[in-house]
């Protein structure tokens, strides 16, 4: 039996295994399964083939984001309350966490989650890029609340629209294991278009970067393809009008030049 | 967030400016009164990071800048060597770099180490190709013997934007 199979033997998700994009849409409840998609690629799956979940034979922890996905899909409620112990399955050793009001800068949970970061062993090479990433999905969440950072309100994310501050939280949330590090942000909002932001990533692959910003599509997707491109995987789960958790993982003590090749995974869930 | 500042000074008709601190939506650049200026040399060695928003207006700044004058930049962060190679226009067209941060990382030691590379000098650019000649003894701040320091970048990668400004 191959490795695959013997994941996926217990699980209740339909496994899909893909060498190219396919020319149907993936149906819900499905696991897209590749073997190294480029970051665009993993990207086009879930914006024009609808998939929600697209795992790479080649990652890092094959057989451990096979489970994440059945676990979204499945115990989705579960992810929301407590992302960073289901994505390290209970195995992280580390763990930080900043609860603030929306309203609140996003100065002083960042400069923590820094020192928090700088703390664990194999980090060194990635905290500036770790700590940029997390300010993107921070300030995208923020825009939820109505906050406006001062130019951001001429740029029209495809978010960013509430004129009046909304009541809410943000939590900026971290855990690590030996080898892993995961962090995310989760708010109060549940707002998050995850299909819309990810066709401006797309675009950002397509057109360039440069090209989107010209063609008025600066904000959010610019930010998450910035994340993305550097992110190992990404989980990305919104309950409507309720909250939204978007989380990265990196790899902890490995060369920067190693794991950029690495595939990436794509996990979404709406509920 | 940011704190981000400006330095700048003249030397004939050379702009120098030193930037510092994080580009981000708090940014505000400055309204630079260029008609005599020939050229402009932009140190970015306490750029810290820069954001989405950050892009954004640097694009916005440097573009007319770089299209009445000529530009140079010198100490370039990797977080900017990132966007030259990912943001077209980031590093303006004609614009030269004459130097910039390349990281070693040590897994053994969890070591990183940003090493000042100059074009010209360990960074050879010839006919569209791009070598790097360096001596790591002289690189090493680490003095265990079983540290394992070495360039962690993915050449064709991180150098690339050097083929194309060339």
């Amino acid at each position: 039996m191959n490795t695959v199979m013997s994941v996926a033997k217990n699980m209740k998700a339909k496994i899909l295994e893909l060498d190219q994009l396919p020319s149907q849409l993936i149906e819900y409840g499905s696991i897209a399964i590749t073997r190294d998609f480029s970051p665009q690629q993993v990207v086009k799956m879930a914006v024009e083939k609808g998939a929600h979940h697209i795992v790479q034979k080649a990652c890092r922890s094959f057989e451990q984001e096979l489970l994440v996905s059945e676990n979204m899909m499945f115990r989705p409620q579960e992810f929301l309350k407590d992302p960073v112990s289901m994505i390290l399955e209970h195995k992280q050793v580390h763990n930080f966490r900043v609860d603030c009001a929306a309203q609140e800068h996003k100065k002083e949970p960042l400069e923590k989650l820094e020192g928090f970061i700088r703390g664990l062993a194999g980090s060194k090479g990635i905290i500036t890029e770790v700590v940029a990433s997390t300010e993107e999905i921070f300030t995208n969440a923020s825009k939820n609340s109505g906050v406006f950072y001062k130019h951001l309100s001429s740029i029209g994310g495809i978010r960013g629209t509430a004129p009046v501050a909304r009541q809410g939280s943000m939590s900026v949330v971290a855990g690590a294991t030996d080898d892993t590090l995961v962090v995310g942000v989760i708010d109060s909002f549940g707002l998050l278009d995850a299909h819309a932001l990810l066709a401006k990533v797309l675009s950002c692959y397509e057109n360039g970067v440069a090209q989107s910003i010209n063609m008025g599509t600066g904000g959010a997707g610019i930010g998450t393809f910035l994340v993305f491109s550097f992110a190992m995987n990404m989980y990305i789960a919104v309950e409507k009008n309720n909250r939204t958790a978007v989380f990265c993982s990196y790899p902890l003590g490995m060369r920067t030049r190693d794991f950029e090749i690495l595939p990436k995974n794509l996990h979404l869930i709406s509920i | 967030m940011s704190g981000f500042k400006v330095e700048q000074s003249t030397i004939g008709d050379e702009l120098n400016l030193v930037l510092s601190g994080t580009i981000d939506e708090d940014v505000q650049f400055p309204v630079l009164d260029i008609t005599t200026v020939k050229k402009i040399n932009f140190d970015l060695k306490d750029v810290k990071s820069i954001n989405s928003v950050g892009i954004r207006e640097w694009l916005n700044w440097i573009k007319p800048l770089s299209e009445k004058t000529r530009v140079t930049m010198k100490n370039c962060p990797k977080t900017l060597v990132f966007q030259f190679n990912m943001v077209e226009g980031f590093l303006p067209k004609g614009s030269q770099v004459e130097s910039l941060y390349v990281p070693f990382f040590c897994e053994k030691c969890d070591l990183e180490e940003n090493v000042l590379f100059h074009i010209g000098k360990e960074i050879k650019v010839e006919g569209g190709n791009v070598s790097v000649h360096f001596d790591l003894e002289k690189i090493k701040p680490c003095k265990e013997a079983a540290c394992e320091l070495s360039m962690d970048v993915t050449e064709a990668k991180y150098f690339h934007f050097l083929k194309r400004s060339t």
